[in-house]
């Protein structure tokens, strides 16, 4: 059988003597061999063009890969970037690390620009338009690479408050269900996908909501306009603006503000969980006041203290209960 | 933790942004695409640069690419055409009419496709073939070397040359029946 495979490559090379080729022949008159044969011939051909066939380092040229698409990724920004000041630049180059390579993007398309803050943490972004934004905890801010091209539209996750640089096109913040279109102004919007409402709150200038199949809406400074997202309807309300756009400057205010709705607040702002026991403790407590740099221990003081009620932690989780020994009462409210 | 995943579902994967299954992609195809490459090109330096840049893409375009056939037929298809291209232009740059034409949206025909893989993994037999009997066998297939040629420069016996042939042949057709199981049927 080993010597099969030496006649049959005698034969294939043409350089079979006359004893090889008679042996060959009687090996041909079985069916087995004849199938081996085609075998081999088959590997004898094939095997002349992978001559020039070798092994290709992949993970070197990979690295290489790697490179490449991390430079033309920095360049694409570099472009998108012209104009800034170098603080927003120093800002923005921060965030691109943290974007490397657009892992953290999932779905979107290269050309797009993706800002995120992480829980607890907040961000100043100044756009190519010179527009600022200040990106509350966890929030992203999105816009493509022709952004003030031909308008200017960015889609917000979470909160921001916005300073909007004048100009002709158009400025527009897509929230999802609506958009609210900027005329140069200062206001504040909070979409967080958790929370039950979306909040629009105008400081200074001229914006309005636009909803596909509505009219647009001119929203007045001082104007808190509150889309419901379980009944996709819209009301509006007289506020302060800076109770709205407080967390900016780290204040944080309150004003007849449910324990639970100031919860989430603060499980944004300081990255911790907060629960209560009962749970409908949530809704039966509201306040109203300023925050402004204390910690979260310091700020749950002086809640329980304010409402009688009581706190204790295990590791990041805060559990509010009604404080036994005191009689309950709700502050403010 | 990604090995075992079909070409659809490393796609899958990278589509939502996993770099890490990109590398597996990568690591599966690059080899074989640059030996492909090559037999077109003859260079294999244009051969690696051609599967880099079609890999760019792929990562660049995740979200947005289309596959009409398989992932596997779509690479080489890429490769087949990105290599055309360049040949046409550098015959271009030496004045010469473009001498290749391929239809640019027409998938490798499962012919070509197949007996491509089948060159890969024979060339993967070949290279898990023990040195001296690689080097006999090399000799005589990539050199053109007759067996009393191969004896004289290797200084050993004619005899031996078979054997060590004969012993190539054998390993090569055992290794290429794990994958292609026709080479091992008895019809």
């Amino acid at each position: 059988m080993k010597e099969t495979f030496e006649i049959i490559y005698t034969v294939l090379t043409g350089s079979a003597s006359a004893e090889e080729k008679e042996r060959f022949e009687g090996l041909m008159e079985e069916e087995e061999n004849r199938q081996l044969f085609n075998q081999i011939q088959k590997i004898w051909e094939e095997s002349k063009a992978v001559r020039s066939y070798k092994k290709y380092d992949a993970r070197r040229s990979f690295q290489e890969l790697t490179r490449k698409i991390q430079e033309k990724k920095r360049r694409r920004k570099q472009q998108l970037w012209i104009g800034f000041s170098g603080v927003a630049a120093g800002l923005a180059l921060m965030l691109g690390i943290s974007n490397f390579l657009g892992i953290s993007e999932g779905n979107q398309n290269p050309g797009n620009v993706i800002f995120a803050t992480q829980l607890g943490n907040r961000s100043v972004i100044y756009l190519p338009d010179s527009s600022r934004v200040w990106l509350n905890s966890s929030s992203s801010l999105q816009y493509s690479g022709d952004f003030n091209k031909k308008n200017r539209t960015v889609r917000l996750k979470g909160e921001g408050y916005f300073e909007v640089a004048h100009s002709k096109k158009p400025f527009v913040v897509n929230v999802g269900p609506f958009n609210i279109k900027v005329y140069g102004t200062h206001f504040n919007v909070s979409a967080y996908q958790n929370d039950l409402f979306i909040k629009t709150c105008l400081a200074k200038g001229k914006i309005s909501i636009q909803r596909t199949g509505y009219d647009e809406y001119m929203v007045k400074p001082g104007e808190l306009i509150t889309y419901d997202k379980a009944d996709a309807s819209f009301s509006k309300k007289n506020v302060d603006p800076d109770e709205y756009s407080g967390w900016r400057k780290n204040l944080m205010y309150m004003h007849n503000e449910s324990l639970e709705n100031l919860s989430r607040k603060l499980e944004r702002r300081y990255n911790v969980k907060i629960s209560f026991e009962p749970e409908k403790l949530g809704e039966e407590v509201h306040y109203t006041g300023t925050f402004s740099n204390e910690n979260i221990e310091e700020v749950l003081d002086a809640i329980s203290i304010a409402s009688g009620l009581q706190f204790s932690k295990k590791d990041n989780l805060y559990t509010i209960t009604r404080n036994n020994q005191k009689q309950h009462k709700s502050f403010n409210d | 933790m990604h090995f075992d995943l079909t070409d659809v579902q490393l796609m899958n994967k990278i589509r939502v942004g996993d770099f890490d299954a990109f590398r597996l992609l990568f690591e599966r195809y690059y080899s074989p695409l640059c030996n492909f490459a090559n037999s077109r090109l003859q260079d294999d330096f244009i051969a690696e640069d051609v599967v880099q840049e079609l890999f760019t893409k792929v990562w660049e375009e995740r979200t947005r690419i289309k596959f009409t056939g398989s992932i596997k037929s779509y690479l080489y298809t890429a490769v087949k055409n990105r290599s055309l291209n360049r040949l046409n232009a550098e015959m271009l740059r030496r004045k010469h009419t473009g001498a290749f034409r391929s239809n640019q949206n027409e998938l490798i025909s499962d012919i070509d496709l197949e007996l491509e893989e089948f060159r890969n993994y024979l060339f993967e037999c070949i290279e898990k073939l023990p040195p001296r009997c690689k080097i006999v066998f090399e000799k005589s297939r990539f050199e053109d070397l007759k067996q009393q040629e191969i004896a004289s420069v290797m200084e050993i016996s004619v005899k031996t040359v078979k054997a060590q042939i004969g012993k190539a042949l054998k390993l090569i057709k055992t290794c290429v029946e794990l994958v292609y199981p026709e080479f091992s049927q008895k019809n």
